[in-house]
């Protein structure tokens, strides 16, 4: 599928703390932090508040491997694995 | 009267300025209130269309002000965000920079902004600025913002947007309401639009001034729009459908130039979108700041997520997803078939009136079995529609459709479909009409097409009767398996176990279209779901029936139309070419255009194991499955006092059937293998003029309708051979 298209290496870790990775990969009650977006949905996902620095936690996680739950700039908001995988973040502790 | 006088009047109506009548429009994210403003504000004084060639509504409302003036308000489609990324964003951009035909640009931007998700509300708020026309803000959901420690100062965030006067409103308590229509008729329509209070990047800075100075020079651009056009061109993908889109309306030097400027972000590493993101959520950063007041003692858990933690629990969730289906599912099949029954009664009733009334001939057959049975055609789904729409209205506003979006989206994506197909699909159980026209809620374009084209695929309801004819005569009522207990056996009979596969069969081909379909003819949109899971909220009675009401109207005035001319023209193909007055109605069907047509795809129907008869069936029951009974009893000339009663034509035409014996073999015409053929051609094949006309007014054009007709038929066939020919084969029949 064409979400997958991402323009940033995989699983390359942050090089300043070593920990990054993307969204889809935090577990449900964590905070990350958002460093770069790729994806067909790019564009959108950053006006809905995805933009550098914004802190974002997985909520909740549909069963079966479902969609996540996040929340951000004080909205909730699901979407699948696969635009999650398309943001980056390092983990903000 | 004097010279003078008449003069001095004459002067008076040329000072006393026409009435101003503003064009207004409201727009805002989903769910942030719109409606419900839009509602209160205009009453019943709406209308509602679609935009020419697209399937996104419009909706426009007339306001009377104290002063006299009218407003007209446009309802833009709710959105986040105007860079045009689906039909309904680029209506609304188009709408607000003036640049569609149908439309004249409005003089006034109502925001709607919700209190609660100010900040991303805000975003929206702040691409409008930059359209160029005065914006106003109604802000809504503040008792919502309350409940989680939010409270917005209007004055504070008025100043903080450099001015843009901000009323604050509860459509739903129509609260607020009259200091927003005196806002709206205080607005200086003319007034310089708001100023931009962020900045770029300087390079980006520099690039996009210089294009919307060409713009504003080459292309005759306004000024106000200049800018947004300018970052718009700039920023979306290089090559992608949506700059080609933009493009069209640009001179060659514009393209040029975009060329050039594209190629300097590329070497200089800008990526323009991104920077116009966040500089815009930074500077809506500050406003937040300077105007909100967060409550010191904010709950750590709201009341949406201590509900949530039972709706969405793993277990739980599916539970009451399951229950909640349940109802609805009970609601359509049989509490909407009470109504519906009673219409179908009072249309028989009607039509048997005015049948007595009339004298005979054409213009009463017309009327009767044309047009009576045509309307009727289309008003006997009212019950189904309005009870669904009435379900998913409070689904929505209450904010449990999301939730079962969330719960279902897993088994739904695998085939392309989405969280939301869910309810569209089981309602098709029922009836494909309604099921499509509650595709609307899918925000998704690709998984709106799909859930429409699968739809019909569903069992539904009026497949039964069809059902109950064949199986009742050709499988056997005797026990498929079973295990005995103290002397009674228990397990499904044959006729259950065929009913079920039907059903089953259905679901399965369902699914398995859709998969297809996502991989081949739709695979170019790509798929989305971002989904906003908004904060549970007491539904307003008033709001979830005027839409229920506006969907029931809009399936009678567009789709009932196109039913009505389609059943005149299936009854004109039944009843002509005229035949003596003496002639038996079997041989008046047997004879008709519809009856010639019947025999004339025998030999397409023949590998199916169909004769010329089920011919004349298939062709009649185009109007609607159940008519195939009705037909088959005519051709079989079943007495008129048994067709009187549902259940015994059913067992006569079954009979008749089981009798037919063909005159070359001198065995029966049908077996069960054919029975079973034919059923599972009822299950597959497109044969509802109904659920033509509404796919074609969802989808607002003949593309759709006519690939769906194509491929079912095509699939009902293939499977109906397969069938027969398979059971053949392996020796049955
Ligand atoms: N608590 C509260 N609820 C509101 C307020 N305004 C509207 N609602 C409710 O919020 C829900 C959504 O409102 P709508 O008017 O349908 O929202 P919309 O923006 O038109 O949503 P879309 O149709 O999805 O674009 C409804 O149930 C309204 O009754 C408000 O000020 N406070």
């Amino acid at each position: 599928m064409n979400a997958r298209k991402t323009d940033l290496p995989i699983a390359a870790d942050c090089p300043t703390t070593g920990k990054a990775c993307s969204l889809d990969c935090l577990p449900k009650g964590t905070i990350g932090r958002v460093t770069a977006v790729a994806g067909a949905n790019r564009c959108r996902l950053m006006e809905l508040g995805f933009t550098s620095g914004t802190e974002v936690e997985v909520s909740r996680r549909a069963a079966f491997g479902g969609p996540l739950e996040v929340r951000l700039r004080s909205y909730r908001l699901s979407l699948r694995c696969e635009e999650a995988a398309g943001i980056r973040v390092e983990t903000a502790s | 009267m004097s010279n003078r006088d008449s003069a001095l009047r004459d002067g008076a109506d040329a000072v006393r300025t026409p009435p101003r009548r503003i064009r207004l429009a409201l727009v805002g994210n989903p769910n942030c209130g719109k409606t419900t403003l839009f509602n209160a504000l205009t009453g019943m004084r709406q209308k509602v269309g679609n935009y020419p060639g697209i399937t996104v509504e419009h909706k426009e409302g007339i306001l009377r002000l104290p002063g006299g003036e009218t407003v007209t308000l446009i309802d833009l489609p709710g959105l986040y965000s105007l860079t045009p990324q689906s039909p309904d964003e680029q209506v609304a951009r188009d709408v607000l920079l003036g640049y569609r035909a149908d439309t004249p640009r409005p003089d006034l931007v109502l925001n709607v902004v919700d209190a609660s998700s100010l900040e991303r509300n805000l975003y929206l708020t702040s691409q409008l600025m930059d359209v160029g026309l005065p914006v106003l803000i109604a802000l809504t959901m503040n008792d919502t913002a309350g409940d989680i420690g939010v409270r917005v100062a209007p004055e504070a965030l008025s100043q903080s947007l450099g001015g843009v006067p901000v009323v604050a409103v509860n459509a739903t308590r129509n609260a607020g309401i009259a200091d927003l229509v005196g806002a709206i008729g205080a607005s200086d329509t003319v007034a310089a639009p708001p100023v931009r209070r962020w900045t770029l990047p300087p390079l980006a800075e520099r690039e996009v001034a210089e294009m919307a100075h060409l713009l504003e020079t080459v292309d005759d651009v306004p000024r106000a729009a200049a800018f947004s056009e300018a970052t718009l061109l700039l920023s979306l993908p290089d090559g992608s459908a949506a700059q080609t889109d933009a493009l069209r309306r640009h001179s060659p030097t514009i393209r040029e130039h975009l060329a050039q400027d594209l190629a300097n972000f590329h070497a200089d590493n800008i990526d323009l979108s991104q920077a116009i993101a966040e500089a815009r959520y930074a500077d809506v950063g500050r406003v937040v700041y300077q105007s909100v007041h967060r409550n010191a003692q904010t709950p750590p858990l709201t009341l949406s997520d201590k509900i949530d933690r039972v709706v969405l629990h793993r277990v739980w969730g599916y539970v009451l997803f399951l229950g909640v289906m349940g109802l609805l599912f009970q609601a359509m099949f049989t509490w909407a078939s009470i109504p519906a029954d009673a219409i179908s009664a009072g249309v028989d009733w009607l039509g048997q009136t005015v049948s007595a009334a009339m004298p005979p001939g054409d213009l009463r057959d017309l009327i009767v079995n044309g047009a009576i049975a045509g309307v009727g055609n289309t008003v006997v789904f009212l019950p189904q529609i309005l009870l669904l729409f009435l379900f998913i209205g409070f689904l929505e506003d209450t904010g449990y459709l999301a939730r079962a979006a969330f719960l279902m989206d897993r088994l739904m994506s695998r085939v392309g479909l989405h969280g939301k197909s869910f309810i569209p699909l089981l309602s098709s159980y029922a009836c494909a009409i309604p099921g499509v026209m509650a595709a609307r809620t899918i925000e998704s374009s690709r998984a709106r097409i799909l859930t429409i084209l699968v739809a019909p695929l569903m069992s539904c309801s009026a497949r039964i009767p069809v059902y109950a004819v064949l199986i009742g005569a050709f499988i056997p009522a005797t026990s498929a398996f079973g295990f005995t207990v103290a002397g009674r056996t228990w397990g499904p009979s044959w006729q259950a176990v065929t009913l079920f596969s039907m059903y089953a069969l259905g679901t399965v081909a369902a699914f398995g279209v859709a998969a297809l379909f996502n991989r081949t003819i739709l695979k170019s949109d790509a798929p989305t779901f971002l989904l906003e899971m908004p904060p549970y909220r007491l539904p307003s009675v008033r709001s979830v029936v005027l839409r229920m009401l506006e969907n029931a109207w809009t399936f009678v005035s567009r789709a009932g139309t196109v039913i009505l001319a389609l059943s005149v023209v299936l009854w004109f193909l039944s009843s002509y070419p005229k035949r003596s007055v003496d002639t038996p109605p079997s041989e008046v069907l047997r004879q008709s255009y519809a009856g010639t047509l019947g025999r004339a795809i025998e030999p397409v129907i023949a590998p199916l194991g169909f004769d010329w008869k089920i011919g004349i069936g298939l062709v009649a029951s185009f109007t609607a499955r159940e008519v195939f009974v009705t037909a088959m009893g005519t051709v079989y000339a079943v007495s008129e006092d048994v067709a009187a009663d549902e259940e015994k034509q059913s067992v006569a035409v079954g009979e008749k059937m089981k009798a037919d014996i063909n005159p070359r073999t001198g065995r029966p015409t049908f077996t069960p293998l054919v029975a079973v053929s034919l059923m599972v051609y009822y299950v597959l094949a497109m044969q509802c003029i109904s659920t033509v006309a509404v796919v074609k007014r969802e989808t607002n054009g003949w593309k759709w309708p006519l690939i769906q007709i194509a491929y079912m038929t095509a699939l009902a066939w293939l499977a109906s051979f397969i069938v027969y020919q398979g059971g053949r084969f392996l020796g049955f029949g």
